[in-house]
């Protein structure tokens, strides 16, 4: 199911209109079959195909929730960001330098249960 | 021998009781999961900090930025049927965008993850950052970080003992008596090392994916939009095709590199060239260039999965649990937070120490200084601070100011080991030997970490104390930490 999903991203990645990219956010993929979508008074509309969702624009984020307005041919629904993924990329985090960051121990008996991982210079 | 006495004493060992079975592949992961029976108690601020304070960043306590994130951790907190961890929140002046907990069970969070909500308005919601917290949170409720730890002690250990075994059944004559030896020094230290550690789970990455799921777990049951879960994963994604993008100019510039060289040899001695294939453009440039990004690759992804994989396992979570759930989402408390003059003064003066730390190293004295005189608090008390004030008094001339400022931060109970070492190198340097050695002893205790032991050798041979240099060795031997054991041998051998 992952890979007919996928080869839908790349389907639509390649399909997707060059002008209409350039300036538009629009759902490029998704990671279910079926997507929950709500109109926008919230009220739930039950969950519609992907197929419905891709390639189609990102009109505006719904402040209120967090849930992207996306333009279909139903008209504007509701969905979660995590549902998809869309032509725009999030903010990177800063550059660092990991200037300093070097452990004086020893042992290795460090945590590796960070968010990220950490810096690993070759040294202080 | 190491390595299989360490594999013979994880894989004993493996096997023991599971706080959790899993993700499951229906219903949620928090409804399946048997909560601990107890945490260990709180231990020293020493002890709780570390690994942290191995690092020359420390910690930087301030309420005023870090009650706001135990409000969202206690929300979160409230959540768990079982016994409730303190799991105290730390700040770090440290720029990476991450996070961290101790095997102890405290939490850190990075300058530079809250760098990354303060630059980008539309990430703003404490439902975002809560999973940060909830994240942090679940490996603390899991276990995880201490398992980490004790598993990769025992596994030192284990190495340890089998080398001692071998020291002593050689001392008692030979190779023949070394096999049981050491088989019976493992055993008793084995079941001293059970019942030291009791059971624990092999680490591996996909603890990650525990952490990430019961975090969603959490946040739902708090009321937090799951959703937002994905911001800081979409965060960690592009940065991640960053690097991975970096990494290709960096293969493509050497490989381009490579090739120039291999094509100027190639006409500068034509006949060597042909003779010896390694120096043909095809072969020498492929081989450099790949050893290059193979370790660029590793270098990004060595602990955690990527973030797109994580934030698909997440999605599928999320659609087949929570998907009916839009809650409100909670921005203007986050907004507040943010943006009140606490964080961005932490912020403006994690930014500042760093800034410090790049030019120290110059040597740069009245620089250092200039920089070190702008930063206020909660910077100015942290040990880094301190750490490079003494440098600069010190590079100045200042003598008698640089030593009280040490004399202060040597004894503080967030102490860096960088300041351990320093204190107890002025000690030694002033005749004070058994001071030296006593207050090394005493912090390696209190780190429950041996990393001083190179030094503490060095300080008995140099004092001749015969005795204290043949029990330190030993007690090296015993860490099976081969880095670590060169050290002492070089430093026995000084």
């Amino acid at each position: 199911m992952k890979k007919i999903l996928s080869l839908g991203l790349l389907c639509g990645l390649i399909l997707a209109s060059p002008i209409r990219a350039a300036t538009t956010t629009t759902i490029n993929g998704v990671f279910e079959k079926t997507v929950h979508a709500f109109s926008e008074t919230y009220a739930p509309l039950g969950q519609i195909p992907a197929s419905e969702l891709m390639n189609q624009p990102v009109v505006g984020i719904d402040e209120n929730r967090g849930l992207l307005k996306v333009q279909t041919a139903r008209g504007i629904v509701l969905i979660a960001g995590a549902a998809v993924t869309t032509t725009k990329a999030a903010a990177a985090p800063r550059e660092t330098a990991c200037s300093y960051i070097a452990t004086l121990s020893a042992s290795s008996t460090g945590s590796s249960a960070g968010f990220a991982d950490n810096c690993k210079p070759s040294g202080h | 021998m190491k390595k299989l006495l360490a594999l013979a004493g994880t894989l004993s060992l493996l096997g023991c009781s599971s706080t959790n079975p899993g993700i499951p592949a229906q219903g949620t992961y928090i409804s399946h999961i048997t909560p601990l029976a107890s945490y260990p108690p709180r231990p020293p601020l020493q002890k709780l900090i570390f690994p942290v304070n191995t690092g020359i960043e420390g910690i930087v306590v301030d309420p005023a930025v870090t009650s706001y994130m135990e409000q969202i951790r206690d929300r979160l907190l409230a959540q768990w049927s079982g016994v409730r961890p303190d799991a105290p929140i730390f700040l770090s002046v440290d720029e990476h965008f991450s996070s961290d907990v101790s095997p102890a069970g405290a939490m850190f969070i990075n300058a530079g993850m809250i760098q990354y909500f303060s630059d980008n308005p539309e990430t703003q919601s404490e439902d975002a950052f809560a999973f940060v917290i909830a994240h942090e949170l679940s490996h603390i409720l899991l276990g995880h970080a201490a398992n980490k730890a004790a598993n990769t002690k025992l596994e030192q250990r284990f190495a340890g003992i089998g080398e001692i075994g071998t020291m002593v059944a050689a001392a008692a004559g030979g190779g023949a008596v070394a096999g049981s030896a050491k088989t019976a020094l493992l055993a008793l230290y084995g079941a001293h090392a059970v019942g030291e550690y009791g059971g624990f789970p092999s680490w591996s990455r996909s603890q990650e994916e525990e952490a990430d799921t019961l975090a969603v777990d959490l946040m739902a049951k708090a009321g937090y939009s799951v959703s937002m879960a994905e911001t800081s994963l979409n965060a960690l994604d592009t940065a991640d095709k960053r690097d991975a993008a970096e990494a290709a100019l960096k293969q493509k510039a050497v490989q381009e590199k490579a090739q120039q060289e291999a094509e100027k040899t190639q006409q500068n001695n034509l006949a060597t060239a042909v003779l010896n294939p390694l120096l043909t453009p095809g072969f020498s440039l492929l081989g450099t260039g790949l050893g290059y990004v193979g370790k660029g690759v590793t270098y990004v992804h060595l602990d955690h999965p990527h973030a797109a994989e994580r934030r698909e396992e997440l999605s599928h979570y999320i659609d087949r649990n929570y998907a009916d759930l839009i809650p409100s989402l909670h921005k203007a408390p986050f907004q507040n937070w943010i943006r009140s003059h606490d964080v961005q003064k932490f912020l403006q003066q994690s930014q500042a120490i760093n800034d410090v730390s790049a030019v120290a190293p110059k040597k740069n004295w009245q620089k250092t200084r200039q920089l070190l005189s702008k930063i206020g608090e909660p910077v100015r008390s942290s040990q880094i601070w301190l750490y490079f004030n003494i440098q600069t008094e010190a590079g100045l001339g200042q003598n008698k100011q640089a030593l009280a400022d040490l004399t202060t931060a040597a004894q503080r109970d967030d102490v860096i080991l960088k300041i351990v070492t320093i204190w107890a190198n002025y000690l030694n340097s002033q005749g004070k030997t058994d001071d030296a050695l006593a207050y090394l002893a005493q912090q390696q205790k209190l780190f429950d970490d041996p990393s001083t032991l190179p030094q503490q050798i060095m300080i008995a041979k140099k004092a001749k104390k015969t005795g204290t240099v043949d029990g330190l060795v030993m007690e090296c031997q015993m860490t099976g930490i081969d880095s670590l054991q060169q050290a002492c041998s070089a430093a026995s051998k000084s």
